[in-house]
């Protein structure tokens, strides 16, 4: 017959073994294999092990997430100060643009960077026809799904007050019904700087 | 929630400080998965001003007295343009939208500084550019200077080089098909590149024109001048080159030196002696003949 005491006390030990294996395992998923890295003109400042999710709030016009470095971990803040006014948050898939929505948020993780909050882009076609791919790592706008290039940088910046979220779909002919056809600032501005 | 903490501990975890950054004009932040890095680049602050140059599309010019030019800006991602230090029509705002914006100025009166910030209220950056404009005081033009007698072409190079500058391609002919009754003075002829050399090989002209017996090929700052304050003044056959240098160090007696970034003209007049003796074709019978060269990198 086992007493209260030790039943509670092999009770306790076992969510202690289960807490331990499910943070060892996130630990290993979540932040292993990717790095935060911050350069300035090109010089690396800094390389940390990036925790996910990065979360983009509109609200608050900043980014933010964890980094573990040294065995500590530091909530990261980017503030987009110059890009942040309103409705000026774009979302870039091949050659268009779709208006993103005040006070939406964007999580962005290792294979699936997802608006979480309504966004009509209307009907969305492979300008060649082909079927629209939808596997990882893809990107959730509202109710689309797309399957971007993971052989291409995604790109977030801002440009005379406007930020963008830049994606290469996997089909590369996304059209969705509300896009704009879109010529990307950074040719005449940076050019050079983003190779 | 004690067990949550308590296992934080155990697992050495340890929650410190906030990093901020910003992330402005300039910045991107960059998902790179092949690497699997998120990355934030800065860069300097972009250049809002990206050109402001004078009437010869350089940061220094000269101008006549009491002659106008305009003064050339290209911006981006500004909101607001000044004029500082220049004549008084220039010290006030100017147009900040993307883009080349061409300034008016009546003239002046001396040698000027102009000045020219542009600024973005938001990143709070300025930028500011300053071009020179000097005035040239040197003698006006004048006709009394054209050989006598003759009827004056007027024309640019670049509309007898198929559009390109002088010095700008070795891909071209010229060919000028002048009159025993005429000279020609071409405009806009001149070198902007800094040590920069330049051979011109005249050549006999393609059968179907008539050949030149001699020529007079002038480089001068007025127009139709071939007398001594012509800058260069060369005699020409079917078969001679003449060398153009913008290094002052070169030997005049080999080069025509130029200044870079002055606007000159060339003339050609058929004739050896363009004040004394009229204009003449290797023909006596041909009353038109066509001069013909081709530049050459030195």
């Amino acid at each position: 017959m086992t007493s209260p005491f030790r039943r509670h006390f092999k009770t306790l030990i076992m969510m202690m073994k289960t807490y331990t294996l499910l943070l060892l395992l996130m630990t290993n998923t979540l932040y292993a294999q990717w790095t935060f890295d911050v350069l300035d003109s090109g010089q690396t400042q800094s390389q940390t092990s990036l925790i996910f999710p990065v979360i983009y709030n509109h609200g608050l016009c900043d980014f933010q997430f964890l980094i573990l470095e040294n065995g500590i971990y530091i909530n990261v803040v980017i503030n987009n100060t110059s890009g942040c006014n309103g409705l000026d948050h774009f979302v870039v898939i091949d050659d268009f643009y779709y208006s993103l929505p005040i006070n939406f948020k964007f999580e962005l993780n290792d294979d699936n960077w997802k608006v979480l909050d309504f966004v009509d882009m209307g009907t969305c076609v492979s300008l060649s026809e082909e079927t629209i791919l939808e596997s990882e790592p893809y990107v959730s706008i509202g109710s689309t799904v797309l399957q971007i290039r993971d052989d291409e940088k995604i790109n977030i910046y801002s440009h005379d007050n406007q930020t963008f979220f830049e994606f290469d779909s996997a089909n590369g002919d996304i059209f969705c019904e509300n896009g704009l056809p879109f010529v990307s600032p950074l040719d005449i501005i940076f050019i050079g700087a983003f190779e | 929630m004690k067990t949550l903490l308590f296992l934080m501990s155990f697992s050495g975890l340890v929650l410190g400080e906030t990093r901020t950054y910003d992330f402005n004009q300039g910045s991107t932040f960059q998902i790179n998965q092949v690497e699997t890095t998120y990355t934030l680049e800065s860069f300097p602050d972009f250049d809002l001003l990206t050109s402001f140059l004078g009437p010869c599309d350089q940061d220094e010019c000269n101008v006549l007295p009491d002659t106008s030019f305009d003064l050339t800006y290209t911006v981006t991602g500004s909101d607001a343009c000044t004029g500082l230090n220049g004549t008084v029509d220039w010290q006030t705002a100017h147009p900040a939208v993307d883009g080349e914006h061409s300034i008016p100025i009546s003239s002046i009166t001396e040698d000027t500084v102009f000045t020219l910030s542009c600024s973005d209220s938001i990143s709070g950056q300025t930028n500011t550019r300053s071009v020179q404009i000097n005035l040239d005081n040197s003698p006006q033009c004048s006709a009394d200077i054209y050989p006598p007698n003759l009827t004056r072409l007027s024309s640019t190079y670049q509309f007898f080089n198929d559009g390109y500058d002088f010095g700008e391609t070795t891909h071209t002919d010229v060919l000028i098909n002048l009159a025993t009754s005429e000279f020609i003075t071409l405009s806009d002829f001149g070198l902007t590149e800094l040590n920069f050399r330049r051979r011109i090989d005249f050549v006999s002209a393609p059968t179907n024109y008539n050949r030149i017996s001699q020529a007079t090929v002038s480089i001068s700052e007025c127009p139709g001048d071939f007398t001594e304050t012509s800058i260069c003044n060369y005699l020409v056959e079917n078969f001679r080159s003449i060398r153009f240098s913008t290094n002052q160090a070169d030997n005049p007696l080999l080069y025509c030196i130029l200044e870079p970034g002055t606007n000159y003209y060339i003339n050609f007049v058929l004739s050896p002696s363009p004040y004394t003796e009229p204009p003449s074709c290797d023909s006596e019978n041909d009353f038109e003949c066509a001069i013909f060269y081709t530049e050459t990198s030195q």
